[in-house]
């Protein structure tokens, strides 16, 4: 009855995250630069829009398409999982490659455009005026002290964690990606907080406020999941070590719940930033001022 | 407070920050020992060459307007609003003002002055 429930459950949350991931998220995504298009056209805002609408529009087929294969992909494979009658381990292990595909596939492959995005913004000239705060930004301005310190108490964990292991049970699985990896965003995270690190701008035209949010979204996002995924990492290490009995479905389960919820998260962030934003900068008409 | 920079103005970029810096300092808008954006986060931020900024703060420190406390940064000079009513800028222009007036009344030619003042800025550079 127990194992019924399990299979249920993950096949419920495995349903939802293909549901999520591959369809929702990447329609939300679709119509925000639709409505980006509709309510700010790129004849009237030619500064939004560093590379060409037919280039961008075709790029978004390439990722519908992507997504739809992907989504079509991982759908299989839960029915595949449920008409085998896979034990429970055997759909978590389906749901998590399949959640690191959904996931990271198309970032991958959106990579190449999003640096294209990026070149082009620097590439165009910025205004003549430009005007910003004269102030020492410090990491406190952008994550609130708590945040930083659950972001690094998270990797201190984990690579804690790691290293006893290393010591006492090296033949423990997973000890070395844990390790650099939590090393690698603890070296960020303190890099960051010495106050020697450079906030760039998004671009040469967005507004002071504006600015200010888009440069502190990638620094939220990298102390809360440092905090989130830190303590993930940890308790992995602390089960392949045996250290810790616990039904490891469960944890992957909670693993695609919370991807489901940032997948969502993000997606509504963007859809309020159409009402946010301040787009008159990006007008052709506009005075050109540039704040940061 | 806000900095701001035009491209269009005759006047070069890094004169433009010194002038905003010292008057800030000057009007006590920038506090003594506040501190100062790196030169890269400035360079960034208004989108020009850091050495443009670190021109403008190198010639601040000169003035004691500003100091470099090593890898903290830079802040403003504890008596940087004291200094802030020096212009050494200025006080250059009055010293050559009086001594081109003074070479004008000993007969030299402007052109003549003016390759004087130009081989002697050679030889000291």
């Amino acid at each position: 009855m127990n194992l019924n429930i399990q299979v249920l459950l993950t096949s419920l949350v495995f349903a939802s995250q293909i549901v999520v991931l591959s369809f929702y998220a990447p329609l939300r995504w679709r119509r925000y630069y639709a409505s980006l298009f509709t309510r700010f056209p790129p004849e009237q805002y030619p500064r939004l829009y560093p590379l060409p609408r037919n280039d961008i529009e075709r790029k978004l087929a390439i990722f519908r398409s992507l997504h739809l294969v992907i989504g079509v992909g991982a759908a299989l494979t839960l029915s595949a999982c449920l008409i085998v009658g896979a034990s429970p381990r055997g759909f978590v292990s389906c749901m998590s490659v399949s959640s690191l595909v959904q996931v990271f596939l198309p970032l991958y492959i959106a990579m190449p455009l999003s640096a294209r995005i990026s070149q082009a913004f620097r590439a165009m000239p910025p205004p003549s005026v430009r005007s910003v705060e004269l102030r020492h930004w410090q990491m406190t301005d952008f994550v609130s002290p708590s945040w930083i310190a659950l972001g690094i108490a998270g990797q201190v964990l984990a690579l804690g964690c790691a290293a006893v292991l290393y010591l006492y049970r090296p033949d423990t699985l997973g000890i070395l990606p844990v390790g650099i990896g939590s090393a690698a965003v603890l070296s960020r995270m303190l890099y960051l907080l010495s106050g020697h690190a450079a906030f760039a701008r998004p671009d040469p035209y967005m507004s002071q406020a504006d600015t200010f949010r888009v440069r502190r979204r990638p620094y939220r996002l990298l102390f809360c999941m440092g905090a989130g995924f830190g303590a993930l990492f940890a308790f992995v290490l602390l089960y392949n070590a045996r250290l810790i009995r616990f039904d490891f479905s469960y944890i992957m389960m909670a693993f695609s719940v919370g991807m489901q919820v940032l997948a969502v998260a993000l997606a509504s962030l963007q859809d309020s930033d159409l009402d946010r934003r301040d787009f008159s900068v990006y007008r052709a008409d506009s005075g050109a001022q540039a704040t940061s | 407070m806000q900095i701001s920079i035009d491209e269009r103005s005759p006047e070069p970029v890094f004169l433009q920050l010194i002038t905003q810096i010292r008057e800030a300092v000057r009007s006590g808008e920038l506090k003594p020992d506040s501190p100062l954006p790196t030169i890269r986060q400035l360079a960034a931020d208004l989108q020009i060459n850091p050495n443009t900024v670190a021109k403008a703060y190198r010639l601040l420190e000169r003035d004691t307007l500003i100091e470099t406390r090593g890898r903290k940064g830079s802040f403003v000079h504890r008596d940087g609003k004291k200094h802030s009513k020096i212009d050494l800028g200025s006080q250059a222009t009055s010293v050559l003002a009086q001594t081109i007036a003074s070479l004008r009344a000993t007969g030299l030619t402007d052109s003549e002055i003016r390759n004087a003042f130009t081989s002697v800025m050679k030889e000291y550079t």
